[in-house]
């Protein structure tokens, strides 16, 4: 059995949240504060609530778990993970976009910036993820017409 | 306004303006723009976007391009003019322009994808009718992925010009080109490559790109009795797939690297070719084979 080091945080309400450190150290800017020392008791992160900080702490658990292998079963499991959980309220919404860009977890922030920017074009990530499936087919008909083309040209 | 929409509508407006203009720079232009009228606050936060993503296109129930004029054609190279002009960044990540439309002027496009060059544009997509592009794209030092696709049935061919140097280029897709291989020795850095085999003179195709990772090709065959091979000579290959008709030998001279292969072509009358593939393909950890009938898109 491996030793597992566990983190402290310290949130905006003074809650304290106990983390194994593989799983704290997901957030870029908890991972710096490691590193550079200032995690001996706990790391204060005061720009946080609790119900933000436990939802931080369940998506690093799930992307820690999660096998890094190329399976398509564990990513897309990984990936509606993610979808799920950017449906939130837009309150919640928000203040996991502040709390994501303190913490400076790229690829969730990158998915929640989607979701906005779907938000005010007036889609739903669905039909979005269905706009991106239907451009995927258009190559491969794109494939199948340009042959077509230089066939007839040929005569 | 009840309370709680009045803060709704607020956080949004109250999130930090590099905040706001990464999330203004995930949707198409337009909409960024458009919220320019939703307040003061707004007025000018588009301008700060980082990617730019223009759409003129109509496409067919199957999702093909289609060649048309609406009339709307001088308001739309005005937007863009627009856009251009008051678009504060000076590093564009990545521009878009698609367009199906006949009525849009060809030096308009040479003279917005010029623009996105001086904005040191990275992500280059160009989906146009036309098949001139501005000499500077070809030396575009800060571009790392190109895409250039023609636009309609008309399928124009790109052609490269003799001086190219793109010294951050990873990702190369350009379909329809008369002269693909001038490239070769001119993307020190280039890792993906996808283009059409399609070759008018009787001459191997020889590719050699010492960099290469993932290569795409489609193959078209314009002879029936084909006696050209495609000569790969890309030691650091991981990725292949072949779309199209297999109408040539392959000759690989090493494939040592090669992860995973994928080969879906439509029916070719020589059996021997697909046996000669699959021989040269020995050892590859995930192969993926398709035999494709072309009638399906008729």
């Amino acid at each position: 059995m491996s030793y597992s080091k566990t983190i402290v945080l310290t949130n905006y309400d003074g809650e304290t949240f106990v983390v194994d450190e593989v799983v704290a150290v997901e957030p870029q800017t908890i991972e710096h504060m490691i590193e550079d020392g200032c995690a001996n008791t706990s790391i204060p992160l005061p720009n946080v609530t609790s119900k933000i900080l436990s939802k931080v702490i369940e998506h690093c658990k799930k992307h820690v778990e999660t096998p890094n292998s190329n399976e398509k079963a564990a990513k897309a499991d990984l990936k509606s993970f993610d979808f799920d959980f950017v449906k939130a309220d837009q309150g919640t919404l928000f203040d996991l976009i502040l709390a994501m860009n303190y913490l400076n977890i790229k690829e969730l922030l990158d998915l929640i910036y989607q979701t906005v920017a779907d938000m005010i074009k007036g889609k739903t990530p669905e039909e979005e993820e269905e706009m991106r499936r239907v451009n995927a087919w258009v190559f491969s008909c794109f494939v199948g017409v340009t042959c077509l083309y230089f066939k007839s040209k040929k005569m | 306004m009840s309370s709680t929409s009045e803060n709704v509508d607020d956080r949004l407006s109250m999130l930090p303006e590099d905040i706001l203009s990464r999330i203004l720079s995930l949707m198409p232009t337009k909409y960024a723009v458009g919220t320019s009228v939703l307040s003061k606050r707004w007025r000018y936060t588009w301008t700060s976007v980082t990617n730019l993503d223009f759409d003129y296109t109509r496409r067919s129930p199957n999702m093909i391009t289609l060649k048309f004029v609406d009339g709307n054609e001088e308001k739309f190279t005005k937007f863009v003019d627009r856009v251009l002009k008051f678009c504060k960044t000076s590093h564009l990540k990545s521009f878009r322009l698609h367009i199906s439309s006949s009525g849009v002027s060809q030096s308009s496009i040479l003279n917005w994808i010029d623009n996105a060059v001086r904005l040191n544009v990275r992500e280059l997509d160009v989906c146009v009718i036309q098949s001139e592009l501005p000499l500077s794209l070809f030396t575009c030092k800060t571009l790392t992925d190109l895409r250039l696709e023609p636009s309609d049935c008309d399928l124009k061919r790109w052609e490269f010009p003799s001086t190219i140097y793109l010294p951050c280029l990873k990702t190369l897709d350009i379909f329809l080109c008369d002269n693909p291989l001038a490239i070769q020795g001119c993307c020190p850095v280039l890792e993906s490559l996808s283009l059409n085999v399609s070759c008018y003179v009787e001459q191997d195709f020889i590719l050699n790109i010492p960099t290469l990772k993932r290569l795409n090709l489609l193959c078209i065959s314009i002879y029936d009795d084909d006696n050209r091979k495609i000569i790969l000579r890309l030691p650091k290959l991981e990725y292949l797939f072949v779309d199209g008709e297999l109408c040539s030998l392959f000759e690989m001279e090493d494939v040592s690297s090669l992860v995973e292969a994928s080969i879906s072509c439509s029916a070719c009358s020589f059996d021997f070719m697909w046996a000669d593939i699959l021989n040269k393909l020995r050892g590859v950890q995930k192969l993926t084979i398709a035999n494709v009938s072309l009638f399906f898109f008729k």
